[in-house]
């Protein structure tokens, strides 16, 4: 059903477009030409064996400062990345679920969260929230991951297992809606009914005119996030791409033929 | 029948003090005490006129609890707010059989005082307070102590009898450039519980160097909690001493500085008697050209088995600028005890940084967070929720909200 006035979004082209990125660390080349198209709309899984470089295309994404481009381009959106600091990227729509989130001890979760989500329209010429304003929103995108309230007041995934962490990011990927969410490895640490309440959250958060960029080493989420696209990253590169099927190809054979 | 104890008048201490005080002079960075202090402002006491203050200038520093001023050290009763639940007296309206045996007792202390901050406590004494409390008082109490220009000396008493119960939250409120010196005696008696929130406010031209001294009985608590935003020259000392078995000691300290400001920590903690327990967690942070340090000793007596310690200092230091040293101690001489000491001093790690500025939060305001969640700890600890409050506005201030 359409309610009147609430039109669907529509697809917006494409959403995540890298060419030929080359990025190193250290002097140390890790993408090497790297090639990428997500349109809106879809799902695409990347993965690879370890030491490929899928972690490093989170991070040089999300514009970490220990990451140079030496070559190539990336667009969100059709905004060159280049150039942009973390937080404008952030603001511009780009969201990475960490692999390791990183704990903050002290920063307590609500407060956090209304200042990224107010930087956020801030960004875009909304005015800021009030505690008053933000507490109903966040308390509907707990719900929306099964968190309870008792959350607000933890502090930022200090003491948290590995499998809270990651519930911790698509809890900010919901309430920060992003245009293009990339998440590294959210699945690994997670049990069976975490991994389904973290796959229902990225299948709710799926809509026309997002992109979602999946970074994993196994099928099971991929049977739960069904992807529109699998590619296979090894030494720096795409060097294969397939459909949903090739996941369970990978899952059958490896990656030696590939690489 | 005891013979009478000779009186000393708080004259002739006041005299002996000046004279102890001058005999030690001021101090220098060669004192193993006041290595780790920039002793120059020491050369400038303020002298700046006494300032009229009024029920406007407390306002700002109340907390909606009882409270009584006193400022530049006298007792102010016009200022004061709501009657007590704990007995208060004016130190000098004490009668001779209360203050005959404490005079002679500070007197013999003044003999072996070699910090020359100590004396002025007595040598500037302009007033100070007794607070008893002879069973557990339901509401809490608040000190507000002002000073308003030049040097003035404040004494205060706490006695808790015997299963008493105490919630104190004393305010050092400078409203002008001025010395001030503050004695804390805490005498607890056996099971009685204190809670005392300190925050200290200041500014440019501000020195304040406050000293307590801390006697736990047999279960006795004491629960201690300082944020400070330091001054020119800002420096606690604290002594306690666990007496007998059960004593238990909890010491917090905050201190935010910037500017040129310094606030410095100087602990001593003496497990005299086994089954004792202590806890410090002491941080600073830094920015600016600002000055902090710990200088912590935990001694366990021979004999005091079965004692606990545990004592951690961390700081942060925002600019190169700052300085921030730190000196954790442990000094053991019984067999069968648990003690640890730790101390660390950095920056902001850049991971975290980076976490939340991937989240839209720019970097100064990733910074400001960060600073801020390290500081919640200490002033979490904070017993009453209105000192908490307090102090949130007056030491943190707007870091990261």
């Amino acid at each position: 059903m359409t309610l009147p006035g609430c039109p669907l979004p529509q697809p917006t082209g494409t959403m995540l477009s890298i060419t030929d990125l080359h990025v190193s660390v250290n002097d140390t080349p890790i993408l090497k030409g790297l090639s990428l198209q997500v349109p809106a709309g879809e799902v695409h899984a990347i993965m690879g064996p370890n030491g490929s470089g899928k972690s490093t295309l989170a991070k040089v994404l999300a514009g970490h400062p220990a990451y140079t481009v030496t070559a190539g381009s990336a667009h969100v959106a059709g905004k060159d990345l280049a150039g942009m600091e973390p937080e404008a990227r952030a603001t511009a729509g780009v969201f990475i679920g960490w692999q390791y989130p990183v704990e903050v001890p002290g920063v307590n979760n609500a407060d956090f969260l209304r200042l990224a989500y107010n930087a956020k329209r801030k960004a875009s010429g909304q005015g800021e929230l009030t505690v008053k304003e933000f507490t109903p929103l966040l308390d509907a995108k707990l719900k929306a991951v099964e968190l309870d309230a008792g959350w607000k007041e933890r502090q930022l995934n200090a003491g948290l297992s590995g499998g809270q962490k990651k519930r911790n990011e698509i809890l900010q990927m919901v309430l920060l809606e992003p245009t293009l969410a990339v998440l590294d490895e959210t699945d690994s640490g997670l049990d069976i009914d975490a991994l389904k309440v973290v796959a229902d959250g990225i299948n709710a958060y799926r809509r026309a005119d997002r992109a979602i960029v999946l970074i994993t080493h196994y099928q099971r989420l991929l049977g739960l996030v069904v992807p529109d696209r699998v590619h296979v990253l090894a030494g720096g590169r795409i060097v294969k791409s397939g459909g949903k099927d090739l996941a369970l190809w990978l899952e059958e054979h490896g990656y030696d033929d590939l690489t | 029948m005891n013979a009478p104890v000779p009186t000393v008048s708080w004259l002739e201490l006041s005299r002996h003090a000046l004279t102890r005080a001058d005999r030690l002079g001021l101090p220098t960075t060669a004192l193993e005490d006041w290595r780790y202090v920039d002793v120059r402002p020491l050369a400038h006491v303020p002298t700046a006129p006494c300032l009229p203050v009024t029920a406007v200038d407390v306002a700002a520093h109340r907390i909606g609890v009882d409270t009584v001023v006193l400022v530049d050290g006298a007792p102010r009763e016009d200022l004061a707010v709501g009657k007590p639940m704990v007995a208060v007296t004016d130190l000098f309206a004490l009668d001779q059989a209360q203050t005959a045996a404490r005079h002679q007792r500070w007197l013999d202390a003044l003999e072996r005082c070699d910090d020359v901050s100590a004396c002025w406590t007595l040598a500037d004494l302009a007033g100070g307070l007794h607070l008893a409390a002879r069973g557990p008082i339901p509401r809490p109490l608040h000190l507000v102590l002002i000073s308003t220009g030049g040097a003035s000396g404040t004494r205060l008493v706490v006695e808790l009898a015997p299963g008493a119960g105490l919630e104190l939250v004393i305010s050092h409120v400078a409203l002008a450039p001025s010395r001030s010196s503050v004695g804390i005696e805490v005498e607890l008696g056996a099971g009685s519980a204190l809670h005392l929130d300190e925050i200290q406010h200041g500014g440019d031209g501000v020195h304040l160097h406050r000293h307590a001294w801390l006697t736990l009985a047999r279960d006795a608590s004491l629960a201690w909690s300082t944020a400070a935003r330091g001054g020119d020259l800002v420096r606690f000392r604290t002594e306690a001493v666990l007496a007998a078995a059960n004593a238990e000691v909890t010491l917090n300290g905050l201190s935010v500085l910037d500017g040129t400001r310094q606030a410095h920590q100087h602990v001593r903690v003496r497990h005299a008697a086994g089954m004792t327990r202590s806890a410090q967690l002491f941080k600073a942070i830094a920015d600016g050209k600002a000055i902090a340090s710990f200088d912590g000793l935990v001694a366990i007596a021979k004999g005091a088995d079965g004692a606990n310690a545990a004592q951690e200092n961390h700081n942060l230091l925002l600019a190169k600028t700052a300085r921030i040293d730190t000196r954790p101690q442990l000094d053991i001489l019984a067999d069968d005890v648990k003690a640890s000491h730790g101390a660390t001093v950095g920056q902001p790690a850049p991971d975290e940084i980076f976490y939340l500025r991937s989240r839209g939060l720019s970097q100064a305001t990733a910074l400001a967070m960060l600073t801020r969640g390290f500081a919640d700890e200490v002033v979490l600890a904070m017993r009453n929720p209105q000192a908490r409050a307090l102090a949130e506005r007056l030491v943190i201030g707007n870091l990261g909200r």
